[in-house]
């Protein structure tokens, strides 16, 4: 129906509240289809966007179209945007089949239509059998499916989430995100989602952007950014990352008194601006531990192990590298087998996949 | 021994039964009165002296020949007509209050409230006859009208506001994205999950205008009496047998009307206690 | 678009304007014209003076009539706290069935009209009332005398309708005090009065505090209380303002008492409210002290 290309486009967009500035210029395209989600930590102004968007709040500059049709100053009620709040916003008067068919009412759909579609979201959602419920003898996770189901009945052009999945206990946000994906693949709603959980963002969506402080870090698909970060918040902000103090030495990088030699495959391409301080980011699970002592520089450095910290499958070795601490994951059955790896032990570290980021000390 | 320091702890939480036999004292002495009340309504003796000889004449005489009859009604007349308008204007007020107003003016309304209910009625009701006789009002009914509901607005006022506040504002724009209007969302949302708190304001302020003595003794017309201005000339004669089968009858219409409110959730009146809704 | 606008901006007023109104007409204008009355002695049209304040200094009755209303008010809020603070700790460790019954209990003689009330405490307190009887039978009292009639029945009537409230505001102060600091505190040693005095008692003392000055501005402006069981001894300020208003017909005399009666109230919160945080910060210094010699 829609051109691919058209979706959700942002562009532009400023908003300050008072004095401060929460968003400045703002620009993004989420194609028809897609689901896109929205990364940042509390105050970096991901929510208010979203309510630009749905039209809670008014932006103090730029555009939002919507299916190629400007929406900028459309009041929310004629926008059709199905949206799911953080704590539901459940209609507490009303019953189940009462809050889905509120927006049906609203467009004046004829009562037989109203059943059938209230019948088919829920049934979608796996609710079928709820209607007649009150929302507050649900748990959280049906709470969601039924906000859920009440924002897609609608059948918008574009469904927001705003943080849907953290107001549930850890293992119903598992099954409400797996949930999530099914549907929106199934309807294939164009879809933004705001939240500030990294594993969440990375495992739903198309695509990710990373905001903080009001602007773009940076966008791309999950693995990729996950990869390639663009600076130390971003990398921090996705997950654990060690960050060591590097100098450039020819070839080599130095790590305190050792040489360290990362091929390009290992490294990237090292950043424009090589002078000045910079950092080798390393993920933990991209090092890999061995007792002993390196034979090259190629890919290896030396450490003493600090001590290890048991988590189940896993254990997280603490290491001092030249002073600087290092994490690296290992799995419990290579550690847990030998009464070698006690701390003080000589340990080698080899590391698979590294980038090199200027040192701004701006990691969260 | 084991499980003497775990009892300590859980004796540290109690309360002791020093306490618990003051808190009865207490309750005594607030209810004494009351219950003498009630109990000399029903005593044949025009004087309460005893032996007590059970009788219901006083509740026939309040009926049929008492004077306070009359003033009972006027009362119960003006507080009505006072708490449905306070509750409207009160509401709509609260809306603002809660949505529309800018700091300045929200905080200048606050403290115009906060007036009414805090300087002493002797003081407020004096300075209102002063306004209405020089405005050519005068003691009048409009006068009593217009003071008690000055006196009973903050309230309905307070306690819609505390449940406004408490709704999350999510509930309004989940309703505009389904695609009703501002009013549409303010009529089929908000005001269903207000109207407990707008019931609980429209008693209270009831109660507060039914009983407001001061505001009504400056403002009333010369020679017409509200009931508790007919008790106030009344008191000094004495012994009263009929007022005390309406004092019995007003007690338990009050009873009825905080067991209303306890239903309504009387927290949500602004009173402690009481479940929430 | 634009009349999207223009309808929000017309409900704005729409919504606040009787309200608004209402608090203008009959409560904020009356204040002001209190202030202005005060200084219009020869009545409103009159070029302003300072009669009436002259005439209430010239005589000491008044300032006498001042400090003694603030006292009996004083007087009887402190009572108030005294009998309520241990019920309301009591109700804020009951069991919440309990405590919700106890506290509807008391909301009845709360939002009781208090003329009731007062006619009540009429007729116990009178020579044939038990009260009396109760006070003959131990020998305090003579056949036919009461205390009706003298200011300590407008103490006991005072204590008596507000006692509900104090007792709802050390309620709510002492509700919030988490049973675990006492587990916490008996557990490390503290016996039943300590945990009182050292943790309760500082926790609610802000809710006293309120407590007293949410009794004690009513009770300054009290007026039908003394003038029925006062007695002729038992006139407060209020009596003498009513009175310029009803028989004496003098609104700017009436008018100033009534500001010295709000001043009077003012300034004596202001000093309970200053004491306070003095008292904690004496306390505060001789602990560091204490610890210093330790």
């Amino acid at each position: 129906m829609n051109d691919p290309a058209d979706g959700l486009r942002i562009g532009a967009v400023r908003k300050n509240f008072s004095a401060m500035e929460v968003l400045r210029d703002i620009t993004l395209h989420v194609p028809q289809g897609e689901f896109h989600t929205l990364l940042g930590p509390s105050g970096s102004g991901k929510t208010t966007l979203l309510k630009i968007v749905a039209g809670f709040t008014p932006a103090d500059g730029g555009e939002v179209a919507l299916a190629g049709r400007r929406i900028t100053d459309e009041p929310p009620e004629h926008r059709n945007i199905g949206v799911v709040f953080q704590h539901y916003a459940l209609f507490p008067h009303m019953t189940v089949a009462e809050n889905i068919a509120f927006g049906l009412r609203m467009r004046r759909a004829p009562k037989g239509e109203r059943l059938e579609r209230v019948a088919e979201v829920l049934r979608l959602v796996r609710m079928t059998g709820y209607d007649h419920r009150r929302p507050a003898s649900l748990s959280g996770g049906q709470q969601q499916r039924v906000a859920l189901a009440r924002a897609l009945v609608i059948r918008p052009e574009l469904l927001l989430l705003d943080e849907p999945l953290s107001a549930l206990d850890r293992k119903v946000r598992l099954e409400v995100r797996e949930e999530l994906r099914r549907i929106q693949a199934e309807t294939g709603v164009t879809t933004v989602m705001v939240t500030h959980d990294q594993e969440e963002a990375l495992s739903l969506a198309d695509r990710v952007l990373v905001l903080e402080s009001g602007s773009v870090r940076q966008q791309g698909a999950p693995a990729d950014i996950y990869r390639n970060p663009v600076d130390e918040f971003v990398a921090g902000f996705l997950g654990a990352i060690n960050l060591l103090k590097v100098v450039m030495d020819g070839e080599f990088l130095r790590i305190g008194a050792q040489r360290l030699a990362l091929s390009t495959g290992q490294i990237g391409a090292a950043p424009a601006a090589c002078s000045g301080a910079m950092h080798l980011a390393v993920r933990p699970e991209q090092v890999l531990a061995e007792l002993g002592h390196c034979e090259s520089p190629a890919g290896c450095v030396n450490g003493r192990l600090i001590a290890t910290v048991f988590g189940g499958p896993i254990v997280t070795l603490r290491v001092d590298v030249e002073g600087q601490e290092v994490s690296v994951l290992a799995l419990s059955p290579d550690v847990l087998s030998s009464d070698s790896w006690r701390p003080g032990a000589p340990v080698q570290l080899r590391i698979r996949q590294a980038r090199l980021l200027p040192a701004t000390g701006l990691a969260p | 021994m084991s499980g003497s320091p775990r009892r300590r702890l859980r004796d540290a939480e109690a309360v002791s039964p020093f306490m618990v036999a003051i808190l009865g004292l207490c309750l005594t002495i607030l209810f004494v009165p009351l219950v003498i009340i009630i109990f000399l309504s029903f005593n044949a003796s025009p004087y309460g002296t005893f032996p007590f000889e059970s009788t219901l004449k006083w509740y026939v005489a309040l009926f049929t020949t008492s004077n306070l009859l009359g003033p009972t009604l006027l009362s119960l007349e003006i507080s009505a007509l006072v708490a449905l308008n306070a509750a409207l204007f009160g509401t709509m007020a609260a809306v603002w209050l809660d949505r529309r107003a800018s700091r300045f003016g929200g905080g200048l309304f606050r403290i115009g409230l906060l007036s009414a209910i805090t300087v002493p009625w002797l003081i407020l009701g004096l300075a209102m006859l002063l306004v209405m006789n020089a405005i050519g009002l005068g003691r009048s009914l409009v006068s009593i009208y217009l003071g008690l509901l000055a006196t009973t607005l903050p309230y309905v006022v307070f306690i819609v506001v505390a449940r406004l506040r408490s709704l999350d504002h999510d509930l309004d724009h989940a309703a505009r994205s389904l695609g009703a209007r501002p009013f549409t969302s303010f009529l089929r949302i908000t005001a269903p999950l207000l109207l407990p708190s707008i019931v609980s304001g429209t008693l209270i302020a009831f109660m507060v205008s039914f009983n407001n003595f001061l505001i009504q003794y400056f403002l009333a017309p010369f020679g017409v009496q509200t009931l508790p201005l007919k008790i106030y000339t009344l008191i000094r004669v004495g012994y009263l047998p009929d007022l005390n089968a309406l004092a019995t009858i007003i007690v338990l219409v009050t009873c009825l009307l905080i067991a209303i409110l306890h239903r309504l959730g009387l927290r949500s009146a602004g009173l402690p206690g009481g479940a929430t809704p | 678009m634009t009349k999207r606008r223009l309808l929000q901006g017309l409900t704005t007023p729409i919504l606040l304007l009787p309200a608004a109104l209402v608090v203008a007409l009959m409560v904020v204008i009356p204040l002001a014209v209190l202030v202005w009355y005060s200084f219009a002695a020869d009545g409103p049209g009159a070029p302003l003076s300072l009669d009436s304040y002259r005439r209430m200094i010239a005589s000491p009755l008044y300032g006498w009539l001042a400090l003694k209303t603030l006292w009996t008010a004083g007087i009887a809020a402190l009572i108030t706290a005294a009998i309520a603070w241990c019920p309301a700790w009591a109700l804020s460790r009951l069991p919440a069935r309990t405590r919700n019954l106890i506290l509807l209990a008391i909301v009845i003689p709360y939002l009781t009209s208090y003329l009731l009330l007062i006619y009540s405490i009429y007729v116990v307190l009178g020579p044939g009332g038990p009260v009396m009887a109760l006070f003959r039978l131990i020998g305090l009292a003579g056949t036919g005398a009461s205390i009706l009639y003298t200011p300590t029945a407008t103490v006991v009537m005072l204590v008596y309708e507000n006692l509900p409230l104090m007792i709802f505001v050390l309620f709510s102060g002492m509700q919030r005090i988490e049973g675990t600091l006492l587990a916490a505190a008996g557990s490390l040693g503290a016996g039943r009065w300590s945990r009182i005095r050292h943790i309760v008692f500082p926790m609610s003392a802000p809710a006293l505090v309120s407590g007293l000055v949410i009794v004690f501005v009513p009770m300054g402006g009290a007026f039908v209380e003394s003038q029925i069981l006062g007695g002729p001894n038992g006139l407060l300020l209020g009596n003498v303002i009513a009175d310029q208003m009803t028989r004496a017909d003098d609104p700017s005399f009436g008018s100033a008492l009534s500001l010295l009666l709000l001043l009077g109230t003012l300034v004596l919160i202001g000093l309970v409210s200053l004491v306070g945080p003095a008292l904690e910060r004496l306390r505060s210094d001789r602990r560091t002290r204490d610890v210093r010699l330790a």
